[in-house]
């Protein structure tokens, strides 16, 4: 290959990698996370933590909530039904103020208590994609420059491999720490490839509308027409009718829909416009036996309960567009897959840090006081280490934060998320001012925030891994103590390992050679 | 690899913008001569939007590959007018 070629793209690896790595682990940290959002809620709300139902509770059950949703004048009301993942039946509507989740027990329909928590699938899943920054969906839009440069890294991080194959055998942890950093990288690069580029691009598939839209208006004058078509949603555009309606039985449309489906059950039940007269209430079937995420949807008309429409059947187009974004939401049932995204997501997390390593590594003899320099080791450490500093802060935090806390005007759960905000920025603060040392402290403090997580949850619920290992519905917390302790332990081992280096004298340390 | 600051700049300008506007712009034309042709437009749009990102990518690795940063440019240039004139006489 042009010599030429390949240093330009090499340059940009180099600079594409500085500049957005940082963006790129807080993704990728947090898409790793959202794989169990589920087992993470259910850890951080124990009043979730129940048996699975044996048969579905009757929809009526709900009915108060929904009463409550038209008081309110809720522009919609849903009961999303209990799964394998989760036992509880959840109930959100949004009112004019805010998004409001109300939580069932599967076999009595009792209310449980508020968990004063945004939990796994409230704040770190919509982290994955927003970067929590709402205004003008600007954090989508950086997620998206930052994904096209994932792919652009992936793709020129190839070019620049000369010997992908000799080098994918070759790891040399007795050698320096530039080449051991760079064997990580290419390890973990090369073995994850097609993880890499097909997470990131069905990723930037599910939210292209955003990013594309002026492919949506060339052939839609309405763009939300194409949402509502590409998502079997056609029932939806109604005009907003008169209030005073009642909304029909929702057991009665869900017997239909299930006499259709042939037994299926409906896993998230809508209700548009609820106590308005042109309501329409939608069933949409369970699908968690495919990667395709195709939801059949049955809906009704809202006041009288008659039969509406059906989704038609997806054109091939629309199928492969939704096996895309199934393989990246996951949303089918299979436990060994689902570790396996978990570990191939940290992976990638591993495959940013490391590169980011490198890239101090390779500088570290020459520009060791530069302010640049400096500026990428606060960076790095921020957005490496500090994220998951963070994260853990916000778990403590979970366990720490006592029901009604309410401070500054906040509520518990807002708190929660402040906790993680200020930790993350102190972490950047910490990597400035204690170049080096930083590693080691940073690391150690992981290691004993993740202990002190596990701790937590054994003493504020009283379930202590013997009892989550011995029963099938507390397997989620049980998962989620053991990673957390297995991490723990990695994160302290790593922290030994640094500081027992950082105390051997310089002269025993190889000095750097090549440049990037 | 030394390069000048506003080189530089001007790469990473016409890699991220540049290529995006000729994304967008081509995406567009591919859309409404798919839809004229007759088919479907949920899947004309869904099947940009898949290939869009690949016609990006490859943009803006030619933008930070290529020698001559003017011919690029001049491109980008051309084909955004020629797409933006298609538009225009087919339009909407």
């Amino acid at each position: 290959m042009d010599q030429n070629f390949r240093r330009s793209m090499g340059w940009m690896h180099t600079w594409a990698g500085v500049v957005l790595g940082s963006i790129l682990f807080a993704i990728f940290w947090m898409g790793t996370l959202s794989v169990f959002d589920s087992e993470i809620d259910s850890w951080m709300e124990p009043a979730t933590r129940l048996p699975a139902a044996t048969s579905p509770l009757p929809l009526e059950t709900f009915r108060p909530s929904l009463n409550d949703a038209i008081t309110a004048k809720a522009a919609f009301w849903n009961v999303i039904m209990p799964d394998d993942r989760q036992a509880v039946v959840h109930v959100h509507y949004r009112t004019r103020q805010k998004f409001i989740t109300r939580e069932f027990d599967p076999v009595t329909g009792k209310e449980l208590p508020n968990s004063g928590t945004l939990g796994a699938t409230g704040f770190i899943f919509p982290f994955h994609y927003t970067l929590e920054i709402r205004l003008m969906n600007i954090g989508e839009w950086v997620v998206g420059l930052a994904s096209m440069s994932m792919l652009a890294l992936c793709v020129t991080g190839i070019i620049i491999h000369r010997k992908i194959f000799s080098e994918f055998f070759t790891f040399r942890p007795n050698k320096n720490s530039k080449r051991l950093l760079l064997d990580i990288h290419n390890m973990a690069g090369v073995l994850g490839l097609p993880f890499h580029i097909i997470l990131t691009f069905s990723g930037l598939i599910i939210l292209s509308a955003t990013f594309f839209p002026s492919n949506v208006k060339a052939v839609y004058p309405n763009p939300r027409d194409y949402f509502f078509e590409v998502n079997g949603l056609t029932f939806l555009p109604i005009k907003s009718g008169k209030t005073g309606a009642p909304v029909a039985s929702l057991d009665k449309a869900a017997l239909f829909a299930r006499k259709v489906w042939a037994g299926a059950e409906p896993h998230t039940i809508l209700v548009v416009n609820p106590g308005t007269t042109t309501s329409r209430m939608a069933f949409f079937r369970e699908c968690d036996r495919q990667v395709v995420v195709d939801r059949d949807v049955i809906s009704f008309e809202g006041p009288t309960g008659k039969y509406f429409s059906r989704s038609p059947t997806p054109h091939l187009i629309i199928r492969a567009e939704r096996f895309l974004s199934g393989l990246h939401l996951i949303q089918f049932h299979h436990w060994a897959l689902r570790w396996f995204y978990f570990i191939l997501g940290l992976g990638s997390c591993v495959l940013i840090g490391t590169g980011f390593l490198f890239w101090l590594e390779t500088r570290r003899k020459t520009q060791n006081n530069t302010f640049g320099f400096r500026i990428v080791e606060g960076l790095t450490s921020g957005s490496v280490t500090g994220i998951i500093i963070a994260t853990l802060i916000f778990f403590v935090a979970n366990r720490l934060l006592p029901p009604d806390a309410y401070l500054f005007g906040h509520d518990r759960a807002t708190l929660e998320v402040w906790s993680f905000y200020l930790s993350w920025l102190a972490t950047f603060l910490h990597g400035w001012m204690r170049p080096r040392q930083m590693w080691i402290e940073q690391s150690t403090t992981i290691g004993v925030l993740a202990l002190l997580a596990a701790l937590l949850n054994w003493i504020t619920t009283g379930d202590h891994p013997l009892r989550t290992l011995f029963h099938r519905y507390l397997w989620p917390v049980a998962g989620m103590d053991g990673v957390l302790v297995v991490g723990a332990a990695l994160a302290l081992i790593t922290s030994m390992r640094l500081s027992r280096r950082a105390r051997l004298p310089n002269t025993l340390r190889i000095p750097s050679g090549e440049h990037l | 690899m030394r390069r000048s600051r506003s080189g530089v700049f001007a790469r990473v300008i016409l890699a991220t913008g540049g290529a995006y506007f000729v994304t967008s712009s081509t995406l567009s034309v591919f859309c409404i001569i798919l839809f004229a042709s007759g088919m479907p437009r949920v899947d004309v749009v869904a099947l940009g939007m898949m290939l869009g990102f690949i016609l990006y990518l490859c943009l803006a690795l030619w933008v930070f590959s290529s020698r001559r940063l003017w011919q690029v440019l001049t491109m980008f240039v051309l084909v955004l007018t020629a797409e933006n004139c298609i538009f225009f006489v087919i339009g909407h």
